[in-house]
């Protein structure tokens, strides 16, 4: 991590769980992130950070727009409550197997991190989210 | 320009600019037509200026810049120019043809050039933006 991405620091390492904070520049501010990752286990509902690398930004403090016209109130995240801001960036499409335990943070997640940000940026001037996704099906369509 | 204007306006005359290939061919002999006008003129180029540099400082969001562009040039250019930016950077990222500079900035490929920005590794790796519908929806 820290010979790609010289803005990102170690913060706390124990035996199966890393959390990195740094900054990424986006189109027009920089933006500091979290990153938390820990070692699957064989429990049948790890935690989402045992399942991927769970990216939140941290500051400036993401902005809802419940009035976008596309993908309000925020573009691509893990809806978390009560505070929305804190939720997770949702960087890539775990049913297409974009990316496994095997993939290092640095070449994949960060790199998605940066992209999602720029797009972010432009969807608060704009509205419009223009870096293409899909959302996770809800159970209704899954039945159907 | 602001230089010469406000030299002129401090000496309490309309700004002479002559044409460098024929002397008596005066190009300001219509405008400023007064020493007011020359004066408002000068405090719009100021606050140009002034927009200008905010345009193109880090504090500002695109947002920020977009309303600013606005009050520039109106909110239907403003609007335009931003929307092809953003879209621009959308259509970069999901054909995976754009840069991403060991800060993180994210470059189309056009403009890309090695000399702006230092890229970081693996620069191609298809991803597809994911995630849960808010729930209202």
């Amino acid at each position: 991590m820290q010979r790609h991405w010289p803005g990102f620091a170690l913060a706390e390492e124990t035996f199966d769980k890393a959390v990195w904070f740094g900054s990424l520049a986006g189109l027009e501010r920089t933006y500091r992130l979290m990153i938390e990752y820990g070692q699957p286990t064989k429990a049948a509902a790890d935690e989402m950070w045992r399942r991927f690398p769970v990216v939140r930004v941290l500051s400036p403090r993401l902005e809802p727009r419940f009035d976008a016209p596309e993908e309000a109130p925020l573009p691509h995240v893990y809806f978390t409550e009560p505070d929305l801001t804190l939720s997770p960036l949702c960087l890539f499409d775990p049913e297409a197997g974009e990316w496994s335990h095997d993939d290092l943070i640095a070449l994949t997640t960060v790199p998605w991190a940066a992209d999602w940000l720029a797009c972010y940026e432009g969807w608060l001037a704009t509205g419009r989210w223009h870096g293409g996704g899909r959302h996770a099906r809800t159970p209704e369509e899954k039945a159907s | 320009m602001l230089t010469v204007l406000s030299a002129a306006q401090a000496e309490g005359q309309l700004v002479d600019i002559r044409n460098p290939r024929c002397e008596a061919d005066r190009f300001t002999d219509r405008w400023p037509e007064n020493l007011v006008a020359q004066a408002t003129h000068i405090e719009d180029l100021k606050l140009f200026r002034q927009q200008l540099a905010a345009v193109m400082s880090d504090e500002f969001s695109l947002e920020d810049k977009r309303n600013l562009l606005a009050l520039m040039f109106g909110e239907g250019p403003a609007r335009a120019v931003v929307e092809d930016f953003a879209a621009r950077i959308g259509e970069s990222v999901r054909q995976g043809t754009r840069r991403v500079g060991v800060t993180g900035r994210v470059l189309p490929a056009a403009v890309a050039a090695p000399t702006i920005a230092k890229p970081a590794a693996a620069q191609r790796r298809d991803h597809t933006f994911y995630g849960s519908r808010w729930p209202s929806k």
